[in-house]
């Protein structure tokens, strides 16, 4: 019979990561020796969260996959030419080279993104601000749910739309806010690696994470009352 | 007040990591190891043609250096009692390679001073001199640029920003 305390809980995941970048570095020392194929495992591991973020900044997925492909071109380059230290975790290096090649891929077709619900300069944007707010709650409300009456109960309907409305939420903030989101939520990589990707000040890190929480929570108060989110419990 | 607060924090925390991952198109796994096959075999390529630069330029290098220290021993073994008539022997075969090479410098020079007239141009020696060795500059410049900053830059995509 095993007994758990918090720190029996707590070692099991530090070797689960230890064993995952030890992985990582075997991976790479058989692709330095000219195993091309072992890469397939490095694809399929980051090829969905990478496109995650590579969709933050373009808003278009074709756009993304090319850009993606790049990366992972220029990551194979990188470890084969041993660019890449063992000392610097990979997925915080990898994800660099998704957030820099996604950003030429704008700069190079000049995108354009338009109905994007502003964060920065409320005092600037005034009305429009609320305007652009409004779209956005438009949309969610226009939004097919997929979810049917007789087998869900109204419990996980909420959740459900709730789960949407952060999604949307994702797709139509700024880039700036999306890409670090989606670097602390989705890819897991922590404050520190966010501004080392970025190379932004790590406060800058947590201001940009404060704040668009912040808006989403405001966004879901619009909608919903703290009572209703507080019955998802 | 604080403890609905830190609920709902906890609520966003939760939908943010749960929030939707985007999946990639059903060939795309294929599509990318393709390229990288490409990519690898144009790599063991150009690592090749690259060890046949090195080479050529190593036996360059150890040939003129050779030549060097060649012409040095000769030159020691053969300097003799002309040293003390003259001052400085740089022996025999040292003069006649400093002849050479300095016939071959007035002849570039020449050449410059040639083409310079022939627009109407006059410069000193002095200017031509300085004018040559940046030319020269440039030149070594750009085939280092050719042989191993273009191999760096191309292979190089976390740097860009």
């Amino acid at each position: 019979m095993f007994i758990f305390n918090d720190n029996i809980k707590a070692a099991p995941r530090k070797t689960v990561e230890s064993c995952m970048y030890d992985l990582e570095i075997n991976i790479i020392k058989k692709i330095q020796s000219g195993d091309a194929n072992a890469f397939e495992q490095i694809v399929d591991k980051f090829k969905d969260k990478a496109l995650t973020l590579s969709m933050r900044i373009l808003k278009n997925r074709e756009d993304a996959e090319d850009s993606l492909q790049e990366a992972f071109v220029k990551t194979f380059r990188a470890i084969t030419d041993k660019q890449f230290e063992e000392r610097s975790k990979f997925s915080t290096y990898f994800y660099r080279i998704v957030y820099n090649t996604a950003l030429d891929y704008y700069k190079k077709h000049k995108l354009r993104n338009y109905n994007l619900l502003k964060i920065d300069e409320p005092s600037r944007l005034g009305n429009d601000d609320e305007k652009i707010l409004d779209n956005f709650e438009l949309k969610i409300d226009d939004a097919n749910y997929e979810v049917s009456g007789a087998f869900i109960t109204e419990k996980r309907t909420l959740d459900g739309e709730m789960q949407l409305m952060v999604d949307r939420f994702l797709e139509q903030i700024p880039e700036k806010y999306a890409t670090i989101l989606t670097l602390f939520y989705i890819n897991d990589l922590t404050h520190e690696e966010i501004a080392q990707t970025l190379r932004l000040p790590i406060g800058t890190v947590k201001n940009r994470i404060f704040r668009a929480k912040d808006k989403l929570k405001e966004v879901m108060l619009k909608k919903h009352t703290e009572e209703d989110i507080m019955e998802l419990f | 007040m604080a403890n609905t607060n830190r609920k709902i924090e906890e609520f966003i925390d939760g939908k943010l990591r749960s929030s939707r991952i985007e999946r990639t198109s059903d060939n795309f796994s294929a599509l990318l190891m393709k390229r990288i096959a490409v990519e690898h075999k144009s790599a063991l390529e150009e690592s090749k043609s690259d060890r046949l630069v090195k080479y050529a330029i190593g036996s360059f290098s150890m040939l003129i250096i050779g030549f060097t220290l060649v012409l040095g021993f000769i030159s020691g073994t053969t300097s003799s009692a002309g040293s003390r008539q003259n001052g400085i022997d740089i022996g025999p075969a040292m003069e006649t390679s400093n002849n050479y090479l300095e016939h071959f410098l007035s002849f570039i020079q020449s050449v410059f001073v040639g083409a310079l007239n022939f627009f109407g141009v006059t410069f000193s020696s002095r200017t031509i001199t300085i004018v040559l060795l940046i030319a020269l500059v440039a030149a070594v410049f750009l085939i280092g640029e050719r042989f191993v900053l273009r191999g760096k830059l191309r292979s190089s995509g976390v740097g860009i920003k």
